[in-house]
């Protein structure tokens, strides 16, 4: 069942890639994709490419797929292990989500940072309170690591 | 001993074989069903649960013995394969058991048949076993679904195969005929003398040849075609013949109070874990979906125009 429905996703992202994002299996084993975000123009990721793991459970699309950064960045909602809060990955799951729309929520994240439920609540306190600075060290952070 | 001890020795046996199959030992499960069945000869239920353990042990021969006898006993009480699925909501709840015996008889027969590629024996009964299991909304829906999807690919790749068989034989016999005739006139050009015609009759002949092969490839692709459907005609299906969950085209649509619709199966599957709708994320409940008849009749006229699945 997961994997008629993860080939179904693949072969939807062949036929209709979306512009900011990719994403496919990195072997033979189909529950094992790696996919690439383009940092958003209006965003201090702007120029970068992030590099993301994700891990299907056995049990997809009614658990959630595992999706964790490789590429650092410097995002309140993003940790030093790559892992990502936001919400539909967790309670917020619907076996109607596809890993298209993840990936454009992920997007949206990253130009829009949640600071009120931070993971790393330093990056969240700047963010609030400091713009320019946190724009700043995104911008370098991204330049060092994505670009 | 009384008919009734027999009875109550019986039921005994089959739970001392319920609590067995639980611990997944089916070999001794089995001998506990054998022993209420030699009790009893007459309870469908006993023959089901020792079909599943034959099935589990993949005994696929045993397993339809079984399950045929189960259907047998339980046609005796009055339940059919056909009998319409809809009136089984009015079935007293005391008879509730022998439906589910119904449901799990028809379903592993039709499994078992499947395992033993009699696939249109095996449609029939795992067709029988898809309003049951709806009844029970029972998560065997989705193997029904793609078991029978398979066989029907697998009948139509029997029909293809032989068809395309007997075309060959005869492309063959009309080759054999169109070389003899070149033959015979090359003889005949040569008692007279003419053998400057050889070349045009040559070339005629080979040129013969590659029609007739041409004309047999195109209508093994057209059969190609006709019997497997267009491979790409799938991906061009409109989107609301698509179910959000599984991404593959309807089959047994139902739709939500809010007017979501979903394939039964993959919904019923998310709902035993989350009872909420999966778009709208408000709470949903199995007891609250009806099918939605309009969606189900334009998928399957779009699978009928462009998939063809059964010859």
């Amino acid at each position: 069942m997961a994997l008629k429905r993860i080939n179904k996703e693949l072969a939807e992202l062949e036929r209709d890639p979306p512009s900011s994002c990719s994403a496919g299996p990195v072997g033979d084993d189909l529950f094992h994709w790696q996919a690439t975000i383009m940092g958003p123009s209006d965003s201090p990721y702007s120029g970068g490419v992030f590099f993301l793991n994700i891990h299907f459970p056995t049990d997809y699309p009614f658990k959630p797929p595992k999706i964790s950064f490789n590429t650092r960045i410097y995002h309140p909602n993003i940790n030093s292990n790559g892992s990502i809060c936001l919400d539909i990955l967790k309670d917020n799951w619907s076996p109607a989500l596809t890993i298209s729309k993840v990936l454009l929520s992920i997007c949206s994240l990253l130009t829009d940072p949640n600071p009120d439920d931070p993971l790393v609540s330093e990056i969240a306190n700047l963010y609030k309170t400091d713009r320019a600075k946190y724009d700043a060290t995104a911008r370098e952070w991204t330049k060092k690591y994505a670009i | 001993m009384t008919t009734k001890e027999k009875l109550r020795q019986a039921n005994d046996y089959k739970y001392a074989g319920n609590i067995s199959f639980h611990t997944k030992n089916y070999t001794q499960a089995m001998e506990q069903y054998s022993k209420a069945i030699i009790c009893d000869p007459t309870n469908p239920v006993y023959f089901t649960n020792r079909a599943l353990c034959h099935y589990l042990c993949k005994e696929l021969e045993l397993t339809e013995v079984d399950c045929t006898r189960a259907i047998e006993l339980l046609r005796d009480c009055g339940f059919d394969a056909d009998t319409n699925p809809q009136t089984t909501s009015e079935v007293p709840a005391a008879q509730k058991p022998l439906m589910s015996s119904l449901l799990k008889a028809q379903f592993y027969l039709g499994m078992s048949l499947f395992g033993q590629e009699r696939w249109r024996a095996a449609i029939k009964h795992l067709k029988a076993a898809y309003p049951l299991c709806r009844h029970f909304n029972d998560p065997k829906l989705m193997v029904i679904i793609d078991s029978v999807r398979i066989c029907e690919r697998q009948l139509s790749q029997e029909v293809y195969e032989r068809e395309t068989h007997e075309r060959a034989q005869l492309h063959t016999l009309l080759m054999g005929l169109l070389n003899k005739k070149f033959r015979a006139s090359c003889e005949l050009k040569r008692e007279l003398h003419c053998s400057e015609e050889y070349d045009s009759l040559k070339a005629k002949y080979e040129s013969n040849v590659a029609s007739l092969t041409d004309i047999f490839s195109q209508v093994n692709e057209k059969k190609k075609k006709e019997h497997f459907g267009d491979p790409n005609a799938l991906e061009d299906a409109p989107d609301y013949l698509i179910d959000p969950i599984s991404l593959d085209i309807f089959r047994d649509p139902v739709i939500t109070r809010t007017g979501q619709t979903y394939e039964r199966a993959w919904l019923l599957e998310h709902l035993a874990t989350s009872k909420t709708d999966p778009m709208t994320r408000g709470p949903l409940y199995a007891s609250d979906l009806v099918p939605n008849i309009a969606i189900r009749n334009a998928a399957e006229a779009f699978l009928k125009k462009n998939m063809n699945p059964a010859p």
